[in-house]
């Protein structure tokens, strides 16, 4: 172990980014699921421009419409453009996906880089709130906390992010302390390294493989959480074009309006079917470079 | 010589016809197995040595019709006590499997099940080969394991493979083999994965077995000193198909194939003094595309024009010793040829 | 191993207070509203003061926390404002049904994930195999709550061949109480019609609410009998004659088992949290229908009661798990 290991890291890194890169294209399956995923993102991107109506406007005249030449996927209760309302819900799944994980990872991160490096009462402490969390199954937490916060799409990401996070700070925690007393460290400390750089350069990239399997599925999984939170009910609130709020208000006018809890269930699918296909083989090509 | 006197006149147990063995890959056809022919006796210890994947193993697991997907017997004749293996519908195999060849294998830990008791595997093995109840098969596979010097076999059958070491496991799978009360042994790399110390109990054990038992062995190695040691003929291969063949000490001291010859003079022995190592340029060839005529003439020094044109026969050169290889007369005028480079 | 099995037992109530404290708090913070709705439209002043106070809402925070702590541990989990009954009651009649829920949807997947694991990997690449495996990934991508709907959709409204809501027949009503557990009572009363309906009418939720954790354990049974195919051992006990019938169904079943079983804890927890979904699509009287209900109201002493089973349950099955794993699997010892 040398100190001049900062280049040498470097160099891993790029090296095995492009590795990562040059695999994802030759899978099949990874192709597939970047195609899912960016087809809905530029849905989301182009929503003004590919949606056909306003999805917030009612017309009491064309309420419960079935698929047809002007409302391509039917209208809703209100009147709404089914099809127009889905573009716009890829928005609010995409941001509440990226949302969700980025709190997450980075509330998980510092909590477990805190617990690993001071140790201690800290450390125990953090680690018993990370058993009470999990003491409780993750969707069932997940509602819990967005009971207590209040109905909206904010506080449907918030609760989310407080499922995740204990992921990722028993993940960095572990590694801290099974870097902390490694010669890499050391040596580096003796270089005048600072702590914080050691942890974000070092320890980081050193779990990247994984956080980036974990993280996909956790967009994935977010996805489908938080609709199904809408669904409850206990979520967003109309009149926002949430999938799983689509799906509730369909639910109601079963057998009728079918076209009104198909579609948004489909897209939920393609979007989530995407990251998992992703992540899956991400996870593939992470245990075979190892 | 080991042999037992009886088995020069018995009919082999054994005898192996022109077998081949191909897996048929993305990539093309691998010859595993060319053309191999061999024999055992009753009685006897056969070595089959070679470097890693010269089709040794994948000879081995043909004799059982257990060959790995997408592997096919291609062509040859597998005569097991006068019956065709390669003829034999799945219950008439599975009956040869155990009471007639059965095989151990390299690696003990992953040999046995961790899931399960060693006396539940044992009495398996037993039940499956004899129609015997559970208490006789146990009260079978502590006499086995006895058999075997395993100490406290009662302990180790209640036992999991976990909890023992490399050389018992050993021990263990030979004792299962040997509850098979089965004819041919093949044993692939043995002592590969062992503790020299250990290498040496266990080849002693399978050498008390054949002449307790009558039990034949065929094993399969890359190390030419295992070989020397247990053997007593030994048939060399190289690149899927058999170079050379016969009696052990022939093989040790008169080899004529250039590639047993470096293969023994590979081996640094105490006696030889200063003699520098013997070792082939270059590297095995490619099992799908493998050179023409014989296998070794890109890196035979002896190797002319025909060597790349003709496929050498086996020409016999002594009492049950023959060899395949087109400079055979050469090599037989001077013992001395150098072979290979210093 | 005992000594193990009772640490567990020894911290689940610190547990369980870490976590009633923590909801507790955070529950109480928003006002119950469910007050407004079971005094009616109509409701003047007084009546609402008198609801208040009869639910201790008017007490301060504090002094609510320690009463209520002081209850639970007595098994008093307070009053559903809703309801006007006590909570305890109201599980009894929600809890088996969830129960019954989830521990037929754990058969399931334990059954057919297993052998049709199994059975995709043993006959790689053909069809079974890839429906199987094209099952594997999309199972997990299908939002549990919308597949539910579809099968209400298919089955109930289009074909009419399975009935969607409820646990039983309406005219029927549930059988003689013993557990709540419709099947088992059922069963002792020697009560075939009522057995039948409430297993017609657990079908569909099943289903639904089996089909993530189901994808999962098809992929795991497949990957670990994939690579247990290919060890020593299977060849070896070929070699020694044992049949193939006999090698794959015994030992590498059990092998393969084995290695899954400790997936088999996320899979309780995945199963307790689709209940609250699957339970609001088929309007099943269950713990996630009677805990929804009561957040969606405002009424925290249900929210409060059902965390406290659900995670008195998960805590349980947890247990289970890692204790049915050290059983099973030699190599394991605590």
């Amino acid at each position: 172990m040398d100190a001049s290991k900062t280049s040498a890291d470097t160099v891993r890194k790029d090296s095995t980014f492009r590795f990562v890169l040059y695999s994802i294209r030759r899978s099949p399956l990874a192709m597939i699921g970047i195609f899912f995923i960016l087809s809905v993102t530029i849905i989301a991107v182009f929503a003004p421009y590919v949606a056909t109506h306003n999805p917030n406007k009612t017309a009491v005249r064309e309420i419960l419409q079935p698929p047809s030449a002007s409302h391509i996927l039917g209208t809703d209760d209100v009147g709404r453009d089914v099809f127009s309302r889905l573009v716009y819900g890829s928005r609010i799944s995409l941001q509440v996906a990226f949302t969700v994980v980025s709190i997450a990872s980075v509330i998980g991160t510092l909590l477990g880089a805190i617990s690993g490096y001071f140790g201690g009462a800290v450390d125990l402490i953090i680690m018993r709130v990370v058993d009470i969390f999990l003491s409780v199954p993750p969707l069932v937490l997940a509602i819990v906390a967005v009971s207590v916060l209040g109905p909206s799409l904010v506080n449907v990401m918030m609760g989310l992010a407080l499922v995740w996070w204990t992921w990722y700070a028993r993940l960095i925690r572990g590694e801290v302390l099974r870097l902390k007393e490694s010669q890499s460290v050391l040596a580096l400390r003796s270089l005048g390294c600072s702590d914080l750089r050691i942890i974000f350069a070092h320890i980081i990239p050193n779990c990247m493989g994984v956080i980036l399997v974990q993280t996909t599925m956790q967009l994935g999984l977010s996805i489908l959480y938080a609709a199904g939170i809408n669904f409850l009910g206990i979520g967003a609130r109309p009149p926002t074009p949430s999938w799983g709020l689509m799906i509730s208000v369909g639910h109601m006018y079963l057998p009728y309006a079918w076209w009104m809890s198909v579609f948004p269930g489909l897209m939920i699918f393609v979007l989530v079917m995407g990251f998992m296909l992703l992540g899956d083989s991400l996870r593939d090509i992470m245990a075979r470079e190892v | 010589m080991r042999r037992s006197a009886a088995s020069d006149a018995s009919a082999p147990l054994l005898r192996v016809t022109d077998l081949t063995v191909h897996f048929p890959t993305y990539q093309g056809v691998v010859r595993a197995v060319e053309n191999v022919n061999l024999e055992v006796f009753p009685g006897e210890v056969i070595g089959l040595v070679g470097e890693t994947s010269c089709g040794k193993s994948v000879t081995g697991l043909a004799l059982l019709g257990l060959v790995p997907q997408p592997g096919r017997v291609v062509s040859g004749e597998i005569l097991f006590r006068g019956r065709d293996l390669c003829k034999l519908g799945r219950a008439e195999m599975r009956e040869v499997r155990g009471r007639g060849i059965t095989l151990i294998s390299q690696n003990p830990m992953t040999s046995l099940s961790p899931v399960f008791t060693i006396g539940t595997q044992m009495a398996d093995v037993v039940r499956a080969n004899q129609k015997v109840g559970r208490a006789p098969a146990h009260q079978q596979s502590l006499e086995t394991l006895r058999d075997v010097a395993m100490p406290d076999a009662e302990q180790v059958l209640k036992g999991y493979a976990h909890e023992l070491s490399g050389g018992m496991q050993q021990r263990v799978t030979i004792a299962e083999a040997l509850g098979c009360r089965t004819q041919l042994l093949i044993a692939d790399e043995p002592t590969t994965a062992l503790d020299v110390s250990v290498q040496l109990q266990i080849l002693k054990l399978l050498r008390e077995l054949v002449a307790q038992r009558g039990l034949s062995i065929i094993v399969i190695s890359h190390d030419i000193g295992i070989i020397a040691n247990m053997c007593d003929r030994v048939y060399v291969m190289y690149a899927a198909r058999i170079v050379e063949h016969g009696a052990v000490h022939e093989i040790v001291n008169a080899a004529v194939h250039p590639y047993t010859r470096a293969l023994i003079g590979s081996v640094p022995r105490f006696q030889d003094g200063d003699r520098d190592l013997v070792y082939l340029k270059g590297d095995v060839p490619d099992p799908i595309w493998p050179p023409p005529g014989c296998r070794l003439h890109p890196r035979c020094p002896l190797a002319t024009g025909d060597c790349s044109e003709q496929t050498p026969r086996m020409v016999e050169v002594g009492l049950r010793h023959d060899v395949a290889c087109l400079k055979t007369e050469e090599i037989l005028r001077d013992p001395e040829t150098r072979i290979g480079s210093r | 191993m005992l000594r193990f099995v009772l640490k567990r037992i020894a911290i689940t109530p610190f547990m369980l207070f870490g976590v009633i404290s923590l909801v507790f708090l955070l529950t109480n913070l928003r006002p119950a509203t469910a007050i407004y709705v079971r005094a009616g439209r109509f409701a003047t002043e007084s009546t609402i003061q008198r609801l208040t106070e009869e639910y201790g809402l008017d007490k301060p925070l504090h002094i609510r926390y320690v009463r209520y702590l002081s209850d639970v541990v007595r098994g008093d989990f307070g009053k559903s404002i809703l309801s006007g009954r006590p909570v305890l009651t109201d599980l009894a009649d929600y809890l088996p049904a969830s129960l019954e829920l989830i521990g037929c949807a754990m058969v399931v997947i334990a059954i057919v994930g297993v052998f049709l694991g199994m059975i995709s990997a043993l006959h790689k690449d053909s069809f079974v195999d890839v429906i199987a495996r094209g099952f594997g990934v999309g199972g997990i991508a299908v939002p549990q709550f919308w597949f539910g709907i579809m099968l209400v959709l298919l089955f109930f409204w289009k074909w009419g061949i399975l009935p969607a809501h409820g646990r039983i027949a309406a005219t029927l009503g549930p059988p003689q109480h013993i557990t709540g557990l419709y099947i088992f009572d059922s069963l002792v009363a020697g009560d075939w019609e009522r057995l039948g309906s409430a297993l017609m009418r657990l079908i569909l939720p099943v289903f639904a609410l089996s089909l993530s954790e189901l994808a999962t354990v098809i992929r795991l049974m497949r990957n670990s009998t994939l690579k247990l195919l290919r060890s020593d051992y299977v060849l070896l006990a070929r070699a020694h004659g044992l049949s193939r019938f006999r090698t794959i169904y015994v030992y590498v079943l059990k092998d393969a088992v084995t290695s899954i079983v400790t997936t088999l804890g996320l899979l309780a927890g995945g199963l307790l949290g689709g209940t609250f979904l699957i339970e609001t699509v088929f309007t099943f009287p269950g713990v996630g229908y009677y805990m929804t209900n009561s957040i969606v109201n405002g009424d925290p002493n249900p929210v409060l009661g059902c965390v406290i089973v659900i995670a008195g349950v998960y805590a349980i099955a947890n247990l289970l798990v890692d204790v049915c794993y050290a059983l099973i699997d030699p190599r394991v010892r605590y």
